[in-house]
């Protein structure tokens, strides 16, 4: 019988990344089931599914300004499955938002760009 | 070089249908951006400003178009520290260079 396999949740508004991530993941490791959300709001529509890892953008309102913002939607997913690992996603190197992504239950705060990619795939692996 | 495609070519190793893909995806998605930019800045919305500098800066880095990555870094860096008046001139030029690699780009995908 085949093994299930790992859900992930990539949640971005940015299509291009969402895309690029989500290939990537499933094409370095084929055991992995992505599903991406271009808003929080659709993720958490989801979160019955039970996913295994949660790749979360900081920005989720770049594009619609009513849409919530990651830390936000960070704490939704916290407080009703506080077991989930969530990855937080920034084009921003700063302590202080890494921190305070830290301090509300994600796992690890990724930089995005080139070297990114890498670092997800082995944190999600380090997660499932 | 003002458009520097090899980290595209070697993350979709020699997929050409995603490689193509992938840029089309930008030259859909970076003019919305810049349309935003634009507003925010007439609007003197300096705080979205940084924002949609910030959300286009990744993908530049993966178009390989370097100059326009680096003028958006000193936008938000512009508007973190409080310098607006530099940000229509920064992006005018930032503008003039997602132009120009927009013609390079179209030619990888027509």
């Amino acid at each position: 019988m085949p093994e299930k396999k790992a859900t992930v949740f990539i949640v971005d508004d940015e299509p291009m990344l969402n895309e690029m991530l989500s290939d990537y993941l499933t094409n370095n490791n084929p055991g992995l089931f992505i599903k991406t959300f271009p808003t929080g709001e659709a993720c958490l529509e989801s979160l019955n599914e039970e996913p295994d890892v949660i790749i979360l953008d900081y920005y989720l309102n770049s594009r619609e300004k009513d849409a919530a913002n990651g830390i936000d939607i960070l704490k939704e997913i916290k407080g009703r499955k506080k077991a989930v690992p969530v990855i937080m996603l920034s084009s921003q190197g700063s302590y202080g938002k890494a921190a305070q992504t830290i301090q509300y239950g994600a796992i690890h705060y990724v930089i995005k760009g080139r070297e990114a990619f890498r670092e997800i795939l082995e944190l999600v692996e380090a997660n499932i | 070089m003002l458009v520097d495609l090899s980290y595209l070519k070697t993350f979709t190793k020699g997929n050409e249908i995603k490689f193509k893909r992938y840029i089309r995806l930008y030259l859909d998605d970076a003019p919305g951006t810049f349309e935003r930019m634009r507003q925010n800045i007439q609007d003197k919305n300096w705080t979205d400003l940084g924002i949609n500098a910030h959300s286009l800066k990744p993908k530049t880095d993966f178009m390989g178009i370097a100059s326009l990555k680096e003028i958006l870094m000193q936008i938000e860096n512009g508007v973190k520290q409080e310098q607006y008046g530099e940000l229509k001139m920064l992006y005018d030029k930032a503008l003039e260079i997602h132009q120009e690699a927009v013609v390079v780009l179209n030619r990888e995908v027509d």
